[in-house]
């Protein structure tokens, strides 16, 4: 497998949140449709990868529950296409690959089924931080403790 | 009274006035409607202004200016 | 000799519950000022005198003047009503003391006597009312003790006396009525103040007498010469000839009387317009300044938008990279990882050469180390130059020569020694990220600078808006009366200068055509008449006949002159003194300096202009503006009439709503034209001030020109029945 096709192999992947998120999504993230009371994101991958950030930064993880009480979105190969972004977060990512359990070498001698199996956990663990980020958000939104404020996604980030 | 001295003077101060009928514009500051008149012209024009006062009609009036140049 | 008020009470008049003590405004010589909020009692004082001289009042709810016969119920103070049981009665009045000049002071009192009869206070058959009697009375000012006067001529002597009917209408403003005194759409305005200010109309009697007289005199003549000499051919050709041109005269005066009328009529549109259109010009004026202003509000609350909703962009745009912060650990862990990775993968590759070649190890050898032109020199030489040995070619050591310098083809045709080779994926990633993880330092001083840009925007929103509504208000303080449509005010523009075009086509008619051709007739009928008096003298005929004729000709004449000198000489007196007030007027606004201009019609009304410094007409802008020329003119009619005008004002401050350098002006003015002025002042009053007047009237209250100062209040939020006003005297 070349290094091409093991980026695709993940690009091509659909992330899930869970359904019991749907309301935070649609309170933070516009899609492109009417405003908020809040401030917002654009599309969903954008509030994904904050509240990912988040996630992580705060150590929530939180595992998604069972495949029909989620749903997916856009591949992350569709993220902020002509952006280095899905890189940096690849490269994030990538730093952590002992808590996913994988070793860099390691990848060049795995087989196919494998390697499949390592991009699952990536995956798997970008969703958990996700999870657990949005659901930090949704729980602060819910107690009424964010402050309605352009900056609140800024200013969340520094606390 | 003192507004019908105001009015006749007034009136005969015009200079074709006082040119033709040879006033003395002196004279003329201190005219007044009551009589003795000098000339015809303050009289007839004395007459007008009382008898206007009066509330005498023009019908009424004439006939005093007409006593005046005896016609 | 003038007539001031020394004080007015109220007994039960309107909120002015109580009997006169409580309800009584001490007044003196010069300026005194009521400072009364709406519905504290300040047309109550209007109607007091509306009482005083026409027995009416103006009612409140319809703005109608009543007459006090009918306004029993409603002038009756509500508290008094209520504390009045059935069958008792209660006294409701008004009394005014005046002194005109050092030796009497008066005293005029009118009452109604109220007994109730029924239950609802608010109700006209609850009530029967007595009306009564007007009492005057009178002292000397030593004596101090009234006595009443009981000849009717005389209580009318006194009560005219406080002031001569002819300048009530002057000297009794209440706000707009000032609009309706000075109107200078009809011509009567002004001479009708003309009128009051000099003899005029006895001039125009008198030279009606001498029109008339003359013309008799002439048949008189006529007569006598038809007697004497009937035959006299040119007598009976001048006499055809002179009546002739009379009649011409008349029909030229038939057609200077239609076009006078057009005159008139397109004035009269252009005057009642002329406040409308100053208006309208001015709205539109603002208007033009108010749209690009919104406009630019309109983007700057877009970009401010645009702006906002942008801000979580910045996350992850790339100029910006905020998703980054704090991600600094992260990045040197890769880089730590991907050096690991490197290196282990070398060794894993060296690994996997030595065991497929073991002899190969040289590989260990750095890349391009030797160079391949020392390679090739070594070769050439048949010499290694790094261990300084012999190689001659077929020996193991020339050969590991030539091994060497192959290498790099060696290594294209290498198999891949992982089944993934992903070291570009990770490569890759390192490269293309530099984006986001080279701006870590920059982060939070982009956030700031963000948070900054928004200030900034705002604060430049917030002084578009305070801009906006600052002219906004100028633009609403403008009303044009009943018409608020953007369209109407063009429609009043357009009809505003149809009407100065008709009147400029009927003033060419009248002043370029008539008026020279009547002149002319007039000429003509003159030489004619001297013609006919020549003829007269060669006539047998007394000599007073024509005497007769020729002084009530002459008189005629000048009777014409003075009347006109008197009304123009009274025309530029008023002009001098309004202008004179008007510079007082507008000296705390301002306004650039110009003159008020009064121009007589060919048709003898006046036109009342403002000219500017460089002689054109301005369309005086604002309503205040045109309230302050009218008033301007009031205050002529009155200082003009220095010996005649002996009598107070007593004013709504007529132009207090325009602004305080009006108010300012206003009471500047006053005190310099009328011996003793009553103001009831709305603008003045301050709630929230101890006093309760604002700066301006504690400024005025420190005003020597001041003589009195009071303050009217009622009860906030009071039931009907219980609002009475009570006044603080301030001075």
């Amino acid at each position: 497998m070349t290094a091409q096709e093991f980026k695709s192999l993940i690009l091509l992947k659909r992330p899930r949140y869970a359904k019991s998120r749907i309301p935070v999504i649609d309170a933070f993230a516009n899609k492109g449709q009417s405003k908020s009371e809040y401030s917002q994101f654009g599309p969903i991958y954008e509030l994904y990868i904050y509240a990912f950030r988040l996630g992580l930064k705060k150590g929530l993880k939180l595992p998604l529950p069972t495949r029909n009480m989620t749903q997916d979105f856009i591949e992350i190969g569709k993220w902020k296409r002509d952006s280095s972004l899905v890189d940096f977060l690849l490269m994030i990512i990538f730093s952590h690959c002992e808590e996913i359990g994988f070793d860099w070498n390691d990848l060049e001698d795995m087989e196919e089924k494998e390697l499949n199996q390592v991009v699952s956990n990536i995956i798997e663990f970008i969703e958990s931080y996700a999870n657990g980020g949005l659901q930090y958000l949704q729980e602060e939104w819910e107690n009424d403790n964010l402050m309605n404020s352009s900056y609140l996604f800024a200013d969340l980030m520094n606390e | 009274m003192s507004k019908r001295n105001e009015i006749i003077r007034e009136i005969l101060s015009d200079e074709e006035i006082v040119q033709k009928y040879k006033l003395k514009k002196d004279d003329i500051k201190n005219l007044t409607t009551s009589g003795p008149y000098q000339d015809k012209i303050v009289e007839i024009l004395a007459t007008i202004i009382n008898e206007n006062d009066n509330n005498r009609t023009a019908r009424q009036i004439y006939p005093i200016l007409k006593n005046i140049h005896k016609i | 000799m003038a007539s001031i008020i020394n004080s007015i009470a109220f007994e039960n008049f309107f909120n002015y519950y109580g009997d006169y003590e409580d309800n009584k405004y001490e007044l003196d010589e010069g300026i005194n000022i009521i400072v009364a909020d709406n519905g504290a009692g300040k047309s109550k004082f209007f109607n007091a005198f509306l009482w005083l001289f026409y027995d009416q009042i103006l009612d409140s709810d319809t703005k109608k003047k009543i007459n006090i016969r009918n306004a029993g119920v409603k002038i009756l103070s509500d508290k008094a009503k209520n504390e009045t049981p059935k069958g008792s009665y209660v006294k409701c009045g008004v009394m005014i003391e005046y002194t005109s000049g050092t030796r009497y002071k008066y005293q005029i009192i009118k009452s109604f006597t109220a007994t109730r009869i029924g239950e609802q206070i608010t109700d006209e058959n609850s009530w029967q009312f007595v009306i009564n009697e007007i009492e005057v009375n009178k002292t000397e000012l030593v004596l101090h003790r009234y006595k009443p006067v009981y000849d009717e001529d005389e209580k009318t002597r006194i009560i005219n006396g406080l002031i001569m009917k002819a300048f009530r209408k002057y000297s009794f403003l209440q706000g707009e009525e000032v609009d309706d005194i000075i109107d200078f759409s009809k011509k009567e305005s002004i001479e009708e103040a003309v009128e009051n200010l000099t003899d005029i109309k006895k001039y125009e009697q008198i030279h009606e007498l001498l029109d008339e007289f003359k013309n008799k005199a002439f048949k008189d003549l006529q007569k006598q010469l038809k007697a004497n000499n009937a035959q006299n051919e040119r007598f009976d050709t001048a006499v055809e000839e002179k009546e002739k041109n009379e009649q011409q005269i008349d029909q030229e005066k038939i057609k200077l009387k239609q076009w006078t009328d057009t005159l008139n009529f397109a004035e009269e549109e252009k005057n009642e317009l002329d406040k409308l259109y100053a208006n309208a010009e001015k709205r539109k004026e603002l208007d033009d300044k108010l749209k690009p202003l919104r406009k630019r509000l309109r983007d700057k609350q877009e970009e401010f938008e645009t702006f906002l909703d942008r801000i979580n962009n910045r996350f992850f745009d790339g100029n910006f990279a905020w998703i980054a912060m704090g991600f600094e650990e992260e990045v040197q862990k890769f880089r730590a990882l991907n050096e690991h990775y490197i290196e282990k993968r070398y060794e894993k590759k060296a690994l996997k050469n030595v065991e497929e070649n073991p002899n190969e190890y040289f590989h260990f050898l750095p890349e391009n180390s030797p160079d391949s032109v020392s390679l090739q020199n070594m070769i050439d030489d048949e010499h290694c130059y790094v261990c300084n040995r012999e190689a001659k070619e077929g020996s193991p050591e020339y050969n590991n020569l030539i091994k060497l310098k192959n290498r790099t083809k060696d290594n294209q045709s290498q198999k891949p020694f992982v089944k993934n080779d992903l070291k570009n994926f990770f490569g890759d990633l390192q490269i293309n990220a530099q984006t986001f993880y080279n701006k870590f330092d920059g982060i939070r001083e982009s956030i700031i600078k963000t948070k900054e840009k928004e200030v900034e925007l705002k604060d430049s929103i917030e002084k578009l808006k305070s801009k906006i509504k600052s002219v906004d208000e100028d633009r609403n303080s403008i009303m044009i009366a009943g018409h608020d449509a953007e369209q109407s005010a063009r429609d009043i523009i357009n009809n505003y200068t149809g009407a100065v075009r008709r009147m400029e086509n009927a003033n060419s008619k009248i002043n370029d055509i008539i008026i020279p051709k009547i002149n002319k007739l007039k000429q003509d009928l003159k030489a004619i008449n001297d013609e006919i008096k020549s003829l007269n003298k060669s006539n047998d005929i007394p000599n007073g006949f024509n005497e007769n004729y020729e002084v009530l000709s002459d008189l005629e004449e000048a009777s014409q002159k003075a009347k006109d000198r008197v009304f123009d000489g009274m025309i530029s007196l008023l002009e001098k003194h309004a202008n004179i007030h008007f510079k007082n007027l507008i000296k705390n606004n301002d306004l650039s300096g110009g003159i008020l201009k009064f121009e007589k019609n060919p048709n003898g009304s006046i036109n009342f202009n403002y000219i500017d410094s460089k002689g054109n007409s301005v369309y005086g802008s604002s309503e205040g503006f045109q309230r302050m020329k009218k008033f301007s003119v009031v205050m002529a009619i009155i200082s003009a009439n220095n010996a005649e005008y002996n009598y107070p004002l007593l004013a709504d401050a007529p132009i207090s709503a325009f602004g305080e350098g009006f108010t300012e002006g206003f009471f500047e003015a006053i005190g310099d034209v009328f011996p003793q002025s009553i103001v009831l002042v709305k603008e003045l009053f301050k709630q929230d001030d101890e006093l309760k007047i604002n700066e301006l009237g504690k400024r005025l209250l420190k005003d020597p020109k001041v003589k009195t100062m009071y303050v009217n209040h009622v009860p906030e939020n009071a039931e009907q029945i219980d609002i009475v006003t009570t006044q603080t005297k301030l001075k």
